[in-house]
């Protein structure tokens, strides 16, 4: 059954069940109504009754009176006995219909009524010269019996068609409502994986079907981007993989083609080993940019002091590339060396510091490279500047995908793996990585940690 | 940090605000906002029936848009989404609304709204220094071709705020780090650095814009 059928079946029967209720509760109050009203004026009819029946004078006169003057109830007969202890006996012989407790009542309350269908009863107990009799008068109520048809007939049709109109209604409104998820359905099954692109309308409103909506486009945020990164990175890591196989192939076609000095071939060769070792060192570094993923639990997780982390790396650059000009400040701290110590793997975080500075180095040909580490009660801060080339503002997106080079870069060496190495490692302590860049001025790299990281490696 | 306000009363120095927010360079800045407060007049006609800007403030806001309007074509600047908030009487609580309604997380205040005599401009500057949002004081005349890149924060007397400057699109430097170096000046200081901006603490102003208003960089209170 489709939703919209069960709204509008939901819809229905809460309002048959309300109407009904009420439907009850009307027909039983108004039929209360009526046999009260209808029995009050019985018992007015009956002590007449009684009075002319058993008056002293003019007993016939005043019955006659009564008969021609005074109007009669539907079906109204009287009914006079003796009240005594065969009263019971006397009224059901003569009125069979009656319980024998409808007499019983009258000589110990000195009144009952009762009724059967529209037929109603009331009897009394009358005092005339010393006797005492019980007189009881029976009648139709006729008006009573029509309105209570004609209610019941009324409340019946008004249920039926209550309902019916609430189940069209329902219908029109659980189709109204459900109307923009039948559109969300089908813009969904119009998105494909080639055309990730499309999102829904979002609509104006804050109900449930926009937050609905806000997700789905959320989800379809993060699919795009995963597919993009996918795409980029096969094309990137083709490009870079191709090349140096390209520049292999190409020498030894060309050696190969005529004979040649010994020179010639130690030259070919040479190329070739060179373009063999820079094959080797993508391969490696994409090994152990997917080894950093899954190979944690073999690293030694230990408290590392940032600030000797960071003056070894800084002896070690200084060895290295001797012309760098990376320059290291530390802020002073007045509640002891702790406050720098970091719960990391050293030798990974050695690598993410070192790789961000060779790139400030690198793309700043050798300018001034700024480090700085601080720390308050909370978090460290290590903050890493350059006034190297900057990265284009359009391309800031992918500086995380492994392989990818901004535009700007071709005339430096470089694989792209650098920086999405550094900040996988930074996310694996629980850290944080942000880059803001300005094109031709220069780039700062922030990495924050907690000072009790939560670290997914362990 | 989203959006930035300028106050101004759109002297040609407005551009130079400008400037400094497009070398800013930070893609969660959304839009600049160029706040001009004008005093309620006593004149009952003159409130039942306000009338347009004076022609000299015209013709000054006129320049100013054309200016950067040609700024922005030169330089291919993305950052091009400046809108303008015209506020009749100016209060504290006023101040803080269109502070919260701009969502505002820096204030440049040109050098000319800094000297102006105009008492509600003085009030402005007066009820800015009060608030928390930081505000950055741009000196005279400032050189913002290359943007701000590194920012020297004057913590010696005060505890660095880490929380508040970790999220600059800077790199705001501690002096305390320095300080053991061989630069003994702030001059020193700023050149060997290449340092752009001072930043200072809330509360030192008073103390530290009189000595550092000599170095021509702009200061950030934060």
């Amino acid at each position: 059954m489709k939703i919209r059928t069960k709204i509008a079946m939901a819809f229905t029967l809460l309002t048959a069940i309300a109407l009904l209720l009420l439907s009850v509760y009307v027909y039983f109050l108004t039929r209360q109504h009526l046999s009260g009203s209808f029995f009050t004026r019985l018992k007015v009819r009956t002590t007449i009754a009684a009075e002319i029946r058993f008056a002293d004078l003019h007993g016939d006169l005043l019955s006659d009176l009564r008969e021609r003057h005074l109007q009669r109830l539907p079906n109204e007969m009287d009914y006079f006995f003796d009240a005594n202890n065969t009263l019971p006996a006397q009224v059901v012989a003569k009125l069979p219909e009656l319980p024998a407790s409808f007499a019983e009542e009258i000589l110990e309350s000195g009144s009952a009524e009762t009724s059967i269908g529209f037929q109603h009863y009331t009897g009394i107990l009358h005092q005339s010269a010393g006797d005492q009799y019980a007189v009881i008068v029976s009648a139709y109520d006729e008006r009573g019996a029509e309105e209570i048809s004609y209610l019941f007939n009324i409340l019946a049709a008004g249920f039926s068609v209550g309902c019916l109109v609430v189940f069209l209604f329902g219908r029109v409104f659980a189709f109204h409502m459900m109307k923009p998820v039948a559109g969300i359905i089908a813009k969904v099954n119009t998105i494909t994986a080639s055309d990730l692109g499309e999102r829904l309308p979002s609509g104006n409103g804050e109900d449930e079907l926009a937050v609905m909506t806000g997700t789905f486009n959320n989800m379809l945020d993060r699919l795009e981007t995963a597919f993009e990164l996918q795409s980029n990175f096969i094309s990137n890591a083709s490009h870079e993989l191709r090349t140096p196989l390209t520049a292999i192939l190409g020498e030894a076609e060309v050696a190969l083609q005529l004979p040649r000095s010994q020179e010639a071939y130690v030259r070919s060769l040479n190329t070739i080993q060179q373009e063999a070792h820079r094959l080797d060192e993508i391969t490696t570094s994409l090994l152990r940019l997917s080894q950093i993923s899954f190979d944690g639990r073999k690293q030694k997780i230990e408290p590392v002091m940032l600030d000797e982390l960071l003056m070894s790396v800084k002896i070690d650059l200084d060895k290295r590339m001797p012309e760098n000009n990376t320059r290291m400040l530390i802020q002073p701290v007045t509640d002891g060396a702790e406050l720098f110590a970091l719960t990391c793997v050293r030798v990974w975080m050695e690598l993410a510091i070192v790789n961000i500075i060779q790139n400030g180095i690198k793309y700043s040909n050798n300018q001034e490279v700024l480090v700085t580490l601080s720390a308050d009660s909370h978090h460290l801060l290590i903050q890493i500047s350059d006034f190297g080339i900057g990265i284009p503002q359009e391309e800031m997106r992918h500086i995380l995908e492994p392989f990818f080079r901004g535009s700007n870069t071709r005339r430096y060496e470089g694989h792209g793996i650098g920086l999405p190495l550094a900040a996988r490692i930074v996310r694996l302590h629980g850290g944080q990585m942000d880059v803001v860049s300005n094109e031709g001025v220069g780039t700062l790299v922030t990495l924050k940690f907690p000072l009790t990281p939560d670290i997914k490696i362990r | 940090m989203n959006n930035i306000l300028i106050p101004t009363s759109f002297e040609i120095d407005t551009l130079l605000a400008l400037k400094v927010a497009a070398g800013l360079n930070d893609p969660r800045i959304k839009e600049v906002t160029l706040l001009r407060a004008t005093p309620v007049s006593d004149s009952i006609m003159e409130l039942l029936f306000p009338t347009a800007p004076e022609d000299k403030i015209k013709l000054k806001r006129e320049q100013v848009f054309k200016m950067w309007a040609k700024h922005v074509e030169q330089n291919q600047l993305s950052f091009t989404h400046v809108k303008e908030h015209h506020q009749l009487a100016l209060s504290k609580p006023i101040l803080m609304q269109l502070l919260d309604r701009f969502s505002v997380e820096l204030v440049i205040v040109p050098w000319s709204y800094q000297q102006s005599k105009d008492y509600t401009d003085r009030f402005m500057l007066r009820l800015l220094h009060e608030c928390k949002t930081p505000l950055m004081l741009l000196p005279e005349e400032h050189e913002t071709q290359v943007g701000i890149q590194r920012a020297l924060f004057l913590d010696e007397n005060v505890q660095a705020p880490l929380a508040t400057i970790e999220h600059l699109p800077f790199h705001v430097i501690y002096q305390s780090m320095v300080r053991t170096s061989n630069m003994n000046s702030l001059k020193a200081m700023v050149d060997n650095l290449r340092i752009n901006m001072l930043v200072l603490a809330r509360g030192t102003e008073k103390k530290l814009l009189p000595l550092v208003a000599n170095i021509g960089l702009p200061v950030l209170t934060v």
